[in-house]
């Protein structure tokens, strides 16, 4: 929970507005009778930074966050009636920006505790979404055990992936809070947050920068980054190309 | 009531720029900005509760009148219908009602609507029993206009589908997905499982529009949860949002930490005195309930205490801005005010109330009782008028679900009691038994309707009953826990099913009228009374079972079509190995 709601901070905080943003939050932690501290969900156990706030939209939660309600949204195929707030409505113009963590293992994710969604899956799904020119690039990040499987399967074009750790590797957490009783962020999450606090929307850092600080001693697991689908070099993507929006503000002649 | 053993009660007011409001209060609304019709009013009313909580109510109240001539009667707004006409536009434009949420209503034809969210449990013996919904986890019902209801068949009978009232693409289902994507609610992920028509329950509040065929809808989502992303687009509906007016004091931290919660919204349509066009009203609420005492030990409460926040500024939009306090009863001759402000009776209940129209500075309110220790064991509470307990016995096969009402009043109470359980629970209705103090009576049952469940449907049992007065009424019946599909489990499905809460509504004494005559308007049913949710536990199967089955049987099958498929294609022959010939070979070459 705190892995993703502490990106869902860092992607607002660089200026994409909620309703370019979809959070799918599977467990009502912040407001559970049994949380100690009723609607907040801290990044770490010195709770200092509240993550859930005062404004935040969960798009999808509790029972609607399956696997196959995130294939529908990656790809489009979605009721009619359903809303806005609950659609990725990206172009061939777009930069997405796919974040995904909890339990998995190689080559799969799970979701809700009862079904996985495999890395197959999540290729094809990409596939089909460049078919449907949903997307211009695509950065996918994965924080799971084994995580650098899930984007082993990919062949769609413009993809970039990294991920927590190696085959038969696992991704720890960074701490626990022993007043909560749970391990609170993970620790490959934990130190890309940390870095991209020091990030603003006018950052001009490239994801070269971002991957040079992966630190196996430090995150306890190999990070990996693919980079084979992607046709721009690294060093010249800037963070901000996908984990921010910025708006460009033109100055128009006064008889326009 | 026994009086308050400290009966000396102070309320601060810190702010001596705000005017006392009385009577003239109705007309400054009125004469209140008023753009296309439309109204914006907020208030906050403030009930210290006999256990020492406080009860909180936000009311922000919009109401936008329909002109006459143009649109459709009881058309949330005017304007032409098609969308496609010169005055799509201009009808669509709202100065004051969230467009987000009127377009919906518009879109799907909507003529009264509720949805609350809440959380925590209701205490109807200490709390009391205010109007208002006051269930457990997620309620919503809508009553649709007729045509679009009908439109719906035709186009139902055209697709094979016979009745399309509920299903994908409906106006119902429509609109929970729209409500469930703007008010940030998973209501839309069980829509069918819980939907039902009643047709005794749930008369419109308002006055629906003379119009045929209007078709109501119910679902409870019991297990439902409300949060901060519940109350961040609900404050987004506001026209100052959550920076003016008593909106500011919505703190989410401390609304969600309060004992009971929840939001609610509520539109109505309501016919003009004169009978000609009328007005939509649209009221968003928030209710908490605090509890000072865990905090402090004493029951003394202020704005700034219960909701770390305070009023700072007026929202311009609003004609009125109420802040209102319900002096307790029982105190009422021994409460001191200061500074004095008149209390009024309204409706029977004294109150103080605070006029918020204009703030120039910060707004506190606190109310101090001289007590150094609030004692529990003290308070004395009157049971509720009315009150509903409901069990499921029984752990595994037929369970018996135990219905108790009572009725505290010396006459006898008509009351309408409905249930709706999952499709996976079947009623006996020949189980069903009514028993006053151990003797039956089942003559109280002036008139049942029950719909039987057909998967994945809801069963809808709607009971109208006769209390005696001062009894207590035990309803009893078989219950049997069916075995449902591997694949329609929750994803945590070892927790259990909650089953929606049962209802109870106060139903006018009958005059005249046949005692088998169902109620047919709304009089007493304001009012409803809701039982607790139940946990039901369900058979799991071992999720993991059908992967050892599959690979169990295709191990056989492997190993069967490998013998067969041998013993068809190969033939096996006696070969005769002569001893001699490898040795020609070696030989020959």
């Amino acid at each position: 929970m705190a892995n993703t709601l502490g990106m869902y901070r860092t992607v607002k905080r660089l200026g994409i507005p909620d309703s370019n943003i979809i959070l799918m939050l599977a467990d009502d932690v912040a407001c559970n009778a049994r949380n100690h501290f009723p609607g907040t969900v801290f990044a770490n156990a010195d709770r200092k930074l509240d993550l859930y706030g005062d404004n935040i939209e969960v798009d999808y939660r509790g029972y609607e966050v399956t696997v196959e309600n995130f294939i529908r949204l990656l790809t489009g195929r979605v009721s009619p009636t359903l809303p806005r707030s609950k659609r990725l409505l990206t172009d061939a113009r777009s930069n997405v920006f796919v974040y995904m963590t909890g339990h998995g293992g190689a080559e799969f994710l799970k979701f809700q505790d009862n079904e996985e969604i495999s890395a197959f899956d999540i290729a094809d799904a990409f596939e089909q979404m460049w078919q449907k020119r949903r997307y211009n690039e695509l950065f996918f990040m994965v924080d799971t055990c084994q995580a650098n499987t899930m984007y082993t399967k990919f062949y769609s074009p413009n993809i970039l992936a990294t991920g927590s750790s190696e085959l038969k590797e696992n991704s720890y957490s960074h701490h626990n809070d022993a007043d909560i009783g749970v391990a609170v962020i993970d620790s490959f999450t934990h130190y890309i947050l940390q870095y991209m606090e020091g990030q603003n929307s006018t950052s001009k850092t490239t994801l070269q920068d971002l991957f040079a600080t992966y630190d196996p001693v430090r995150i306890k697991s190999h990070a990996g980054v693919r980079s084979d689908l992607y046709h721009r070099p690294l060093d010249q993507v800037r963070i901000t190309d996908f984990l921010g929006a910025v708006s460009k503000v033109d100055v128009l002649p006064l008889d326009y | 009531m026994p009086p308050l053993p400290l009966l000396a009660l102070i309320l601060t007011f810190l702010l001596p720029a705000l005017a006392e409001v009385g009577q003239e209060r109705g007309q400054r609304q009125r004469q209140g900005r008023e753009q296309r019709g439309e109204q914006f009013s907020e208030s906050l009313t403030l009930r210290p509760l006999l256990d020492g909580k406080v009860h909180t109510r936000f009311a922000f109240e919009f109401s936008a009148g329909a002109e006459s001539g143009t649109g459709r009667e009881g058309q949330l707004a005017d304007g032409d219908e098609d969308g496609d006409g010169d005055g799509a536009d201009a009808a669509l434009h709202t100065t004051l009602l969230p467009l987000s949420l009127t377009q919906l209503l518009r879109t799907y034809d909507a003529r009264e609507l509720h949805l609350s969210l809440n959380a925590g449990k209701w205490d109807a013996l200490r709390w009391g029993n205010p109007s208002g919904a006051l269930r457990t986890g997620g309620e919503m019902w809508a009553w649709f206009a007729g045509e679009s209801a009908l439109a719906e068949q035709e186009q139902g009978k055209e697709g094979e589908r016979v009745n399309a009232g509920e299903g994908e693409g409906s106006p119902w289902q429509g609109l929970t997905n729209g409500l469930a994507g703007l008010f940030c609610a998973s209501l839309s992920s069980q829509t069918v499982q819980r939907t039902t028509e009643p047709l005794h329950a749930f008369r419109p509040e308002g006055d629906l529009p003379s119009h045929p065929g209007y078709r109501l809808f119910h679902a409870a989502f019991p297990s439902e949860s409300v949060c901060t992303e519940n109350l961040t687009p609900f404050l987004k509906l506001l026209p100052c949002k959550s920076r003016a007016g008593i909106a500011q004091l919505l703190n989410p931290h401390k609304v969600f930490s309060a004992d009971w919660h929840g939001v609610g919204v509520h539109v109505l349509w309501k016919n003009d005195t004169l009978g000609l066009g009328g007005r939509t009203e649209l009221r968003l609420e928030v209710n908490a309930v605090f509890d000072p005492v865990r905090v402090s030990g004493k029951r003394d409460w202020s704005l700034r205490t219960l909701f770390d926040r305070s009023i700072t500024r007026s929202c311009p939009a609003a004609s009125s801005s109420l802040l209102k306090v319900h002096m307790p009863t029982g105190s009422a001759s021994g409460h001191l005010l200061s500074p004095p402000l008149e209390t009024l009776l309204t409706d029977g209940v004294p109150e103080v109330v605070y006029d918020l129209s204009q703030v120039s500075e910060d707004v506190d309110i606190s109310m101090r009782w001289e007590e150094d220790k609030f004692d529990h064991s003290k308070a004395q509470f009157n049971p509720p008028e009315l009150s509903i307990r409901r069990s499921l016995k029984g752990s595994s096969g037929p369970s018996q679900l135990s219905v108790i009402l009572s009725n505290t009043l010396p006459i006898p109470r008509r009351v309408l009691y409905v249930e709706t359980l999952p499709w996976f629970l079947s009623l006996y209705l020949h189980t069903l038994h009514v028993q006053v103090s151990g003797v039956s009576r089942d003559d109280l049952i002036q008139s049942l309707s029950y719909l039987p469940p057909v998967s994945p449907k809801p069963t809808l049992l709607e009971l109208t009953l006769l209390l005696p007065p001062q009894s207590e009424v035990h309803i009893t019946m078989q219950v049997e826990k069916g075995f449902i599909r591997y694949t329609e489990h929750q994803p945590d499905a070892s927790r259990g099913w909650d089953l929606p809460a049962a209802v109870v509504f106060p139903l006018p004494p009958l005059g005249a009228k046949d005692s088998h005559s169902l109620p047919d308007s709304a009089e007493g049913s304001q009012q409803r009374i809701y039982s607790s949710t139940l946990l039901v536990d369900l058979p799991t199967p071992d999720f993991s079972m059908p992967y050892n089955v599959i690979i169990m049987s295709s191990t056989l099958v492997a190993l069967f079509f490998g013998h067969v498929f041998n013993s068809l294609t190969r033939k096996f022959v006696l070969l005769k190995v002569d001893a001699v010939e490898p040795e020609k070979k070696a030989e020959g070459s």
